[in-house]
């Protein structure tokens, strides 16, 4: 059964079967395959089963069907490998059939044959200059199936009473039209090798392009009988198209002795190859590979020049989409990175508890699209709060992942019932067993009991909190016990401190006391207490503003490097 | 970042010089102290003394490289200045190694089990 891969211009690629012994293809809903692009036409072409194989038609669409870069005119045989295309659409028939290139090791053709140019010496013919010129136009030989469904042989297409100004107009034109919109890189690709097919002629065709150092084929066209036989490229030529950036041509090689020791030229009965870099600026994408058997078509060296230039035009454009591509592929990375804050957004919480005597505020904002800090409050029986501020080691969105793993293990933990060392000894545990050996959390966990007004605590690696209180120097609560995560067994002590009316619990993460200015000095605890107490008398929003604010004037305009957490606790009056 | 190797009988005296941040440094230490573990020099000095500034990522850093340390039966000692880094991250370093911190070299050479190698110095730069 022969298969079919349909490449639309968004890239998509479709792969289906033919089954029946008749494809219409086109536009309407009416069709057998329906395309969805507006260059093709509502009825455009049919692949048709017969006695001899399949056979392509063109139904007379405004565009015109492309088969291997040559126009349909009527009906033409298809062979496994060919290219239809169909406006912006592209048909491989029977699926794609890879065609090999090999680049052997063989030292450079030289001598007359051998038309070597420098980058700086690729210039069109004058627009004057009559030449053997060439045609885009169909094939209107009568040669056999096989001949009309491969590219053309290039004698075949030299129309020497052309006029070479014409033919260059045509040249540039056309590849402005096709280079002009974006489209998929691999449907420029066969742009270019249908646009080379057109105006000069080949029998064989090689698009490579370096990737990760290697030159690797693109697009590689052959006569349909020898699909699949690979393409000989010397290593030299090669050599010098990519280093030098030079452009190459041979010209009839059989009848030059000095090219016996080249298999690549004598084993396959090339006469004639071109090969030039496909340059963007100084940058060498890859190489443009042609070749002709043909004793008439022999390339010349206006034809050298001509597919230098259409390398260069392409090399620009396939820079282009590159670029084009690259900047579609930040764009879905920035937006799936905004979803993602929108969710660890959504884990910390929306309101404060209302707690009796008491007023809680929290906020983080990470210097990323998102990061590792957090803050939670949960609800324990008896009117008790368990209030946390937790910052995970590193920055971004490894950061955040862990973070919202130990956000809902702090969550299940938390609800458990267990002493509040405890509650740190297993999610210790349970983060070490999940985060990777140079990954931790600090975090100050408290349990506050608005009753008795007692807050019991166990800070594990976090930035020091302080409790500011009127009368009385501000009181440290700083770490005793391990960051969580980092070791297996880990120890956490626990401490208490009566919230006497008035007292204000200030928790921060060291995106706060680390804020750098344009001077590089940190910010520093006495600048965060000194902001803190001046506003200590007010509610706990106030207070987390008063700190931001002189974090800001601190920073004067430099970008956070950390991400930023308070949470602030004010028992009232 | 740089780390400069010097060599003391069994131990690689790994000098670090610049911040132990996020990124290219932390992961030179850790490339530095897992070929080191790789070649079974196990028995590792990290002199922070060239370091101003260690962050989040240092400190797990250096957690990663203890750890690795204990896998391969090894150790890490670290040489220090007290009181160079803020409260938090040098009460996390007291916790991660109680017994391995020191202020003077030679007492944290000669806090490693006996060298089994002659006694030797060469130096080397990464």
């Amino acid at each position: 059964m022969i298969s079919l891969v349909v490449t639309t211009p968004d890239g998509r690629r479709q792969h289906l079967q033919l089954t029946d012994a008749s494809l219409h293809i086109g536009r309407s809903g009416r069709n057998d395959l329906v395309i969805d692009d507006p260059t093709v036409s509502r009825v455009h072409a049919e692949i048709l089963r017969g006695p001899g194989g399949h056979c392509l038609v063109d139904l007379g669409a405004r565009c015109g069907t492309l088969l291997n870069g040559v126009s349909v005119a009527g009906s033409v045989h298809l062979h496994p490998g060919d290219r239809i295309r169909l406006g912006r659409t592209t048909i491989v028939f029977g699926g794609d059939t890879n065609t090999p290139v090999d680049i052997t090791p063989t030292p450079m053709p030289t001598g007359p044959g051998t038309t070597m140019l420098g980058p700086d010496q690729i210039r069109l013919p004058a627009l004057t200059t009559p030449f053997p010129a060439v045609t885009p136009s169909p094939l209107t030989t009568s040669g056999t199936p096989a001949t009309l469904a491969g590219p053309a042989p290039a004698a075949l297409r030299r129309r020497p009473s052309q006029d070479a100004a014409a033919t260059i107009m045509e040249l540039v034109l056309e590849a402005d039209r096709q280079m002009l919109f974006h489209r998929p890189i691999e449907q420029i690709l066969e742009a270019i090798l249908d646009l080379a097919g057109r105006t000069i002629g080949y029998e064989r065709a090689a698009l490579m392009l370096v990737e990760k150092g290697r030159l690797e084929p693109k697009v590689v066209r052959t006569p349909p009988a020898e699909r699949g036989v690979a393409i000989t490229i010397s290593s030299a030529i090669v050599e010098r198209v990519l280093h030098r950036r030079e452009s190459i041509l041979t010209s009839d090689a059989l009848r030059d002795t000095r090219f016996n020791g080249h298999p690549s030229l004598v084993g396959d009965h090339i006469r004639s190859v071109m090969c030039v870099p496909l340059r963007d600026d100084d940058k060498v994408l890859g190489l443009l590979y042609v070749d002709s058997r043909e004793s008439a078509g022999l390339f010349t060296g206006q034809d050298l020049r001509i597919l230098a230039h259409l390398a260069s035009v392409a090399a620009v454009k396939i820079e282009n989409a590159r670029l084009f591509d690259a900047a579609v592929r930040t764009r879905a990375l920035e937006s799936e990175m905004l979803q993602a804050a929108a969710i660890v957004d959504h884990l910390l919480p929306a309101d404060a508890p209302a707690i009796p005597g008491y007023e809680v505020f929290g906020h983080s904002v990470p210097c990323r699209h998102v990061g590792g800090d957090s803050y939670d409050y949960i609800a324990l029986p008896g009117g008790r709060h368990i209030l946390t501020l937790g910052d995970v080691a590193g920055k971004g969105l490894p950061a955040a992942l862990l973070m919202c793993c130990f956000h809902s293990a702090m969550r299940a933990l938390a609800a458990s019932g267990l002493s509040e060392q405890e509650t740190m000894s297993r999610l210790n545990r349970l983060l070490h067993a999940r985060f990777p050996p140079n990954r931790f959390t600090t975090c100050f966990f408290a349990v506050l009991d608005p009753e008795r007004h007692h807050l019991t605590y166990v800070n594990a690696g976090q930035e020091t909190p302080f409790i500011l209180r009127r009368a009385a120097d501000p009181l440290p609560l700083p770490p005793a016990g391990m960051p969580l995560g980092l070791f297996d067994e880990s120890e956490y002590a626990v401490g208490r401190v009566t919230m006497d009316p008035g007292d204000v619990l200030l928790c921060y993460s060291d995106g706060v006391t680390e804020g750098l200015s344009p001077a590089e000095e940190m910010f520093g605890q006495e600048r965060l207490l000194s902001a803190a107490a001046g506003a200590a008398g007010g509610p706990a929003a106030t207070i987390a503003a008063a700190v931001t604010a002189a974090l800001e004037r601190h920073h004067a305009g430099r970008p956070h490097e950390d991400d930023i957490t308070m949470l602030v606790l004010r028992r009232s009056e | 970042m740089k780390i400069d190797i010097r060599i003391d009988r069994s131990v690689r005296i790994l000098d670090l010089h610049g911040r132990l941040v996020l990124g290219p440094p932390v992961e030179l230490l850790a490339d530095t102290v897992q070929r080191l573990l790789a070649d079974a020099h196990i028995h590792i000095m990290l002199n922070l003394r060239g370091v101003p500034y260690i962050d989040s990522a240092g400190i797990g850093e250096l957690a990663a490289c203890k750890k690795r340390a204990i896998e391969r039966q090894g150790e890490i000692k670290i040489h220090w200045q007290r009181g160079r880094y803020h409260l938090a991250i040098e009460t996390v370093i007291h916790l991660m190694f109680p017994d391995a911190l020191f202020e003077d070299e030679k007492l944290a050479l000669s806090s490693f089990a006996p060298p089994g190698g002659p006694a030797a110095r060469t130096t080397g730069t990464i």
